[in-house]
């Protein structure tokens, strides 16, 4: 009986040795979360005078500013009345809904012209229909805003904080979509512009956050969203205005770039340095129970030395790290042998 | 007749006439380690730097091969393209002589050249040159001193001066990036400021000029006129450029530093930046001249270096050259004082020894002479063949002196000097050609196995036929000058001489009446022999100890440099906790200015050794050094840099067995050897199965969309001209300096740590203003080859492999596993390499073999007319092998390609006692003595030279035999060998020879009596 008691003691060592061994210079995958920054190079410029338009059809009333009053960001300047909300808004959502069904329309044509590219469909009908998911999507997102507008009950409200220069319009005037109602000068007369292209166009929004970090190594300044443009530019840039939060020392010309918070999103992830990369695929080496195996994986974000994988790993496993480039390759000399 | 004996004017003429060429020849005949390798194969190198194995292909390699496929006498043109580097593998047809060969090969890259990218040096050299790197030397720097700095002070005082210095071929300096002013500009600046890398290039290039301005006649003279403008770092820094908003100072978008541009190669020195000097001898120049005079001259220049850095020298051939010239010149040295010294114990003083004594030095060099009047060098080869050799030259002239004193004993005076020589002239030269014809077929042996084999048979060959004239000519000459009466008082080893005879009787007599079981004995002696082979461990080339190690060490192809650095300061920190070791130079990946070709996943370590470390063999330390630095993911090998630099002058030949698959499209190339590769090895024809070219490496794959850049008004050309400075850098210029020059390189400061995403949001100018690269190209990860091979042009997968069985049968079987293939159209494979070559050179050595035998048995068909005596002495050669087998199995020394030889050298040796002694035997029966009689007869008389000529061979290659002398180590395999088999044969010529000449020449009578 001790003897196998001592047997048994000296195979789970041997065990427990050898998983430890299998497992020096490995860790667990566990899930982080990632902030989804969208960059983008911008110039902090003098901002224009800031024409407030309007976004539907209405009559003016309740235009109370004047002429070198201060108003708030978001003050209410006017509203428009005659919207019938609930038809308004059915149109304004009939609006979206159409809008979002080119959209998809788009989206799906151009899924269709890409699976069948170069077979079928040439490198022209891949770029147009591009061109068409980007013009449809620009496009919803300008439904979108005159929705939001009639949902918030026909308000017209100070995009930030400022002066009012001139009126355009009076209460009681008919208007049409567009028509501008007053001229404001900002108080803060330097704000920052910017051009998102790809996909990080459909993720900004008005009101998002994100810093501004000076070419110049300069202090990074806090900024947020102020403005986005109705439809991407013909380089297929959609320009975005932001502004400091708080005070700023920035000046004008000055030039950096500018990083938006997306959104967070949490995913198993691992040190950068355990991946590798292997005939154009992304690989890691798992380690489980003293042995090696070798995983693809997709890959998502990197941040501060640390990249998601967003499938081909679960939390839990245990990845190599050290020598994992090493430990992939081990058995190469099979494959290849060396010259000379 | 006996006049022209006594013709000294004649005589002194002749000789005087051969020992002045003799010493001339030997103070002039180059001394290096291994012969001249003057295989008709020239290799081409050419170096780009960031060039994918596609690029290589198209850009360098077509255009040279289109060139060189169209010079005569080519049989066949290998490439073989990776990452930055392609080496290409020009075989001549068999016979061509290399030098015209290379001159046709640089005369083709010179009308390449046109066509080649700029900046693209290729580089050729005669197979083999890699054997002639003679010094490496590194340069220890303080850590406060830039390697940039030591890099300029070396190649301009001192490098020159190394290339002028006799016998140097070339001299390499690498390790630093060439000196530079590194324009590193700030992308979001430049966005800012509206200016481009194109753009910021052409204003660079407008500052940079030198040049003729013309001439004016002033004051009688006439006066040139020079215009420079070679700006420096300050002034680059404020070079105005035009912008939108104005001009701004080029610093404004770009930061201007004075260092090395980056190099994607290292070079270290006991973990530390070290710069490299290699140094080259010409083909065929001495070693250690030119070893001794580059030292002499580094250190006069050590004066030239920054403070604090001086040379660390890791290899040095010529230690090698002079421990083997040493050792064995010492060894030499020894045996023939030794064989003058056996010689005079056994014969006494006479003056007839003396001249004896002289005929050893003589006839070496004389053989010397020959070696060098074919072009030979003294190597590891013919001075292992002369070594021995030493032991054999005093043969001829004993078995002459012998003949002639027995005419003189016989009261003959000065007319026995001629009978004497006319008694013993026909054995004498049967016995040297019997042995010569042994080398001479060999002298035909082409390849590979000629390269190693011509210089020991010529070696042997003129050696031995040297102290045949000398037997004949010399020898008689001057003791026809001497006093026949020679003293009367017996040799100092007449009692050991007669003791040994006295019990050779006896063995005789037993012998001749067993001849049937004696020779049953001796054939079991053979048997006991070739046994005691099997049991030898065998190691083709043996070197004594260099005092370095090298290892070679690979990663898996298209590891990053970084990784490779990272394996390597891990075998570094564990080698230099090894007592054994003194200091470690490693090399990763090659300088764009040298012929290396390892990519950088690739490399070379030189460990050299403290100098206390005194051991013949290196083995053992190797094994342990192999054991420190294992680690998963690297391969490695080790062993001396000599043997190193043999297998990289090999390394141009093709694999043992190979089958290649033609095609034109990479993709479908790898997938048809794939197939091939896993039908083969379920086919047991086969081992060791290796498709490198199937190993993949990554590439990012940039493509333009040709309508998204006609939208923002940009070509493809354009796009990658501002691409292509950003990432790749660009040389914009050169300033020259005193005796140097300062590139004006540009490029952004961490290009290789940039990310996908950052790559992809890099900003571009455009028509309409600055778009990302992401929306211009389409950015991808691809898997591509890590090496692309072409055979005469074109596309092609070598398949590697060894052989299990001959190569009709491996064909046959891989032509079953590959049935029911489907091989594309415009695919084909076929089936090649060195096997169908080794093949044919084992043929012609068996060839050769017949040959010789055909040739040894005419020759002794024609001494003694007649098949018995020739057949007799036939059986002896096989029988000689076993002494020498027996020797080397109980000596306990592995086997080795000196041994082979040995053995070879053996068989023709093994004659020449049988011959005299039998042709004594022979013309006693004429005389009318039976034959029991005159066997008897001829034993004892033919007893004396043939232990004297036994003694003399045995000590002459005794020291050599001892392993005395790191140098000799190689030679030793041989010379016990040649030790063994030639006791064993004066044994069977004293013996069992007569003894069956007897036992036949009785049946024979009987036969014919009936």
């Amino acid at each position: 009986m001790t003897r196998l008691i001592l047997w048994m003691t000296v195979l789970t060592l041997a065990y427990s040795t050898s998983v430890q061994a299998g497992n020096e210079g490995a860790i667990t995958i566990q899930s982080k979360v990632f902030h989804n920054a969208l960059t983008a190079y911008a110039q902090v410029r003098p901002i224009r005078l800031l024409t407030v338009q309007t976004l539907v059809s209405g009559q003016v009333e309740d235009l109370s500013v004047l002429p070198g009053q201060h108003v708030q960001a978001d003050q209410a300047l006017a509203r428009l009345k005659g919207i019938s909300q609930s038809a308004q808004i059915i149109a304004a959502e009939a609006a979206v809904n159409q809008a979002l069904a080119a959209f998809n329309l788009a989206q799906q044509n151009y899924a269709g012209i890409a699976a069948t590219y170069p077979d079928v469909s040439t490198r022209q009908q891949l770029f147009t229909a591009k061109a068409a998911v980007n013009d449809a999507r620009a496009k919803l997102i300008s439904a979108r805003s005159q929705l939001a507008l009639i949902q918030g009950g026909g308000m017209v409200r100070a995009p930030g904080a400022g002066t009012v220069v001139s009126l355009s319009a009076t209460n009681g005037q008919n208007v049409t979509a567009a028509t501008p109602l007053l001229v404001l000068q900002l108080d803060h007369s330097l704000w920052l512009e910017a051009e998102f292209y790809g996909t990080a166009k459909q993720d900004v929004a008005i009101g998002m956050g994100g810093m501004f970090h000076p070419a110049d190594g300069g202090k990074p300044v806090a900024v947020t969203v102020r403005s986005v443009a109705n439809q991407v530019g013909s380089d297929g840039g959609l320009s975005v205005n932001c502004i400091p939060v708080g005070g700023s020392t920035w000046f004008s010309g000055e030039t950096g770039n500018l990083v938006l918070n997306s959104g967070n999103r949490s995913w198993p992830s691992l040190p950068s340095q355990a991946l590798i990369l292997d005939a154009g695929n992304w690989w890691v080496v798992i380690s489980e129970h003293g042995h090696y195996r070798n995983q693809m994986v997709t890959i998502g974000p990197e941040e501060d030395g640390w990249t998601a994988v967003t499938s081909g790993l679960k939390a839990g496993e245990q990845v190599q790290v050290t020598h994992a480039y090493r430990i992939y390759h081990r058995n190469f000399a099979i494959d290849y042998q060396q010259p000379d | 007749m006996v006049d022209i004996l006594r013709r000294p004017i004649i005589w002194l003429l002749i000789y005087g006439g051969l020992l002045a060429y003799g010493l001339y020849a030997l103070l002039h005949i180059p001394v290096e380690v291994l012969p001249r390798f003057n295989y008709p194969q020239i290799s081409v190198i050419a170096h780009f730097s960031g060039a994918t194995p596609e690029e290589m292909e198209t850009l360098i390699a077509r255009p040279i091969e289109g060139q060189l496929l169209g010079i005569p006498n080519l049989d066949s043109l290998r490439a073989v393209m990776g990452q930055g580097t392609v080496q290409l593998n020009a075989r001549f047809r068999e016979g061509s002589n290399a030098q015209p060969d290379l001159q046709s090969v640089y005369g083709a890259i010179d009308r390449a050249r046109s066509g080649l990218p700029p900046g693209v040096q290729p580089y050729a050299e005669i197979m083999g040159n890699a054997v002639n790197e003679v010094a490496d030397y590194m340069l220890q720097i303080p850590d406060n001193v830039s390697p940039m700095l030591v890099q300029r002070e070396v190649e301009t005082r001192i490098l020159p001066a190394i290339r002028a210095l006799p016998g140097v071929q070339r001299v390499l300096v690498f390790g630093s990036g060439h000196e530079s002013f590194w324009v590193q500009p700030d992308p979001v600046a430049m966005r800012h400021y509206g200016i481009d890398f194109p753009e910021i290039a052409a204003m660079l290039k407008k500052y940079v000029t030198l040049g003729p301005a013309g001439y004016m006649v002033l004051g009688h003279q006439d006066i040139f006129l020079e215009m420079h403008a070679l700006p420096d770092a300050e002034v680059l820094s404020n070079i105005p450029l035009p912008v939108k908003s104005g001009v701004i100072p080029l610093r404004t978008v770009a930061r201007v530093i004075h260092g090395p541009e980056p190099a994607h190669y290292t070079v270290d020195l006991d973990g530390h930046s070290s710069i490299a000097m290699v140094v080259f001898k010409q083909p065929g120049a001495s070693t250690m001249p030119v070893t001794r005079t580059v030292a002499n001259t580094l250190k006069t220049l050590s004066g030239q270096l920054p403070s604090g850095v001086h040379w660390v020298r890791i290899y040095d051939q010529g230690h090698l050259v002079h421990l083997i010239g040493s050792d064995l010149g010492r060894n030499l040295l020894v045996g023939g004082i030794l064989a003058i010294a056996v010689l005079f114990w056994l014969l006494g003083t006479h003056r007839g020894v003396w001249v004896l004594a002289l005929s050893i030095p003589m006839a070496l060099l004389m053989g010397i002479a020959g070696l060098y009047a074919f072009g030979q060098s003294l190597n590891l080869l013919t001075l292992g063949a002369l070594s021995v050799a030493v032991g054999l030259l005093a043969d001829d002239g004993i078995i002459v002196l012998e003949s002639i004193y027995r005419r003189w004993e016989a009261g003959e005076g000065v007319v026995g000097v001629w009978y004497g020589l006319r008694d013993i002239a026909s054995p004498d030269i049967s016995g040297t050609l019997t042995t010569v014809s042994v080398f001479l077929p060999l002298l035909f042996v082409g390849g590979i196995a000629g390269l190693f084999f011509i210089p020991f048979a010529l070696a042997m060959s003129l050696s031995l036929l040297a102290s045949l004239f000398i037997s004949l000519s010399l020898i008689p000459v001057l003791l026809a000058f001497m006093n026949p009466n020679h003293d009367p008082s017996p040799a100092p080893g007449a009692q050991f001489l007669a003791w040994l005879e006295h019990w050779n009787g006896k063995l005789l007599n037993t012998t001749l009446q067993h001849p049937r079981k004696t020779l049953g004995a001796a054939v079991f002696t053979f048997f006991l022999g070739m046994a005691a082979m099997a049991l030898v461990s065998v190691n083709f080339l043996p070197l004594p100890n260099e005092g370095v190690l090298l290892v070679s060490f690979t990663l898996p192809p298209g590891s990053s440099l970084e990784d490779s650095e990272a394996a390597v300061t891990k075998m570094t920190d564990e080698l230099h906790h090894d007592k054994a070791v003194d200091h470690i130079y490693t090399r990763i990946g090659s300088a764009e200015t040298t012929s290396y070709s390892e990519r950088s996943f690739a490399g070379e370590m030189s460990i050299t050794l403290r100098s206390d470390i005194q051991v013949s063999a290196l083995d053992q330390i190797a094994d342990r050094i192999l054991r420190e630095i294992r680690q998963p993911g690297v391969q490695v090998s080790i062993d001396t840099p000599t043997i190193e630099r043999v297998g990289e002058s090999l390394s141009g030949l093709p694999q043992p067995f190979v089958l290649t698959v033609f095609g034109p499209k990479l993709d479908e190339l790898r997938q048809l050897a794939r197939e091939i590769v896993t039908r083969l090895k379920h086919n047991g024809a086969l081992t060791d199965i290796f498709n490198n070219d199937a190993y993949p490496v990554t590439q990012l794959s940039i493509t333009p969309n040709a309508l998204a850049l006609a939208s923002y008004g940009l070509t493809p050309v354009e796009l990658y001209a501002q691409i292509k400075p950003a990432l790749n850098g660009e040389t914009i210029a050169t300033i020259p300096k005193d005796n140097y020059g300062i590139d004006v390189y540009m490029r952004l400061a961490d290009a290789p740590h940039i990310s996908l995403n950052a790559l992809r949001s890099m900003s571009i100018k455009t028509k309409g203003g600055w778009t990302p690269l992401g929306e211009l190209a389409s950015l991808r990860l691809v898997a591509s080859p890590n090496q692309i091979r072409h055979i005469d042009g074109a596309r092609a997968v070598d398949i590697l492999a060894t052989p299990t069985g001959p190569l009709g049968t491996t064909i046959t079987k891989a032509h079953e596993a590959l049935t029911g293939l489907s091989v594309p159209q415009g695919y084909r494979f076929s089936f090649g390499g060195l096997f169908p070559q080794l093949e044919d050179a084992a043929l012609a050595l068996g060839l050769a073999a017949i040959g010789a035998l055909v040739l040894i048995l005419g020759i002794l068909v024609l001494q003694f007319d007649g098949l018995l005596i020739p057949l007799v002495l036939l059986i002896e050669m096989p029988l000689a092998l076993g002494g020498g087998a027996l020797a080397l199995g109980l000596s306990g020394i592995g086997m080795n390609a000196t041994g082979l030889v040995g053995f070879l050298t053996l068989v023709g040796v093994s004659l020449n006692h049988g011959i005299v002694l039998l042709h004594k035997a022979r013309n006693a029966e004429k005389n009318g003595r039976d034959c029991e009689s005159a066997v008897r007869e001829a034993v004892s008389l033919r007893f004396r030279p043939i232990v004297l000529t036994t003694l003399t061979a045995v000590l002459g290659m005794l020291p050599t035999a001892l392993g005395w002398g790191l140098g000799a180590q190689p030679e030793q395999a041989l010379a016990v060998v040649i030790l063994g088999g030639i006791l064993w044969t004066s044994l069977l010529s004293t013996n069992l020879i007569p003894a069956l000449y007897l036992h036949w020449n009785r049946k024979r009578s009987v036969l014919n009596k009936l």
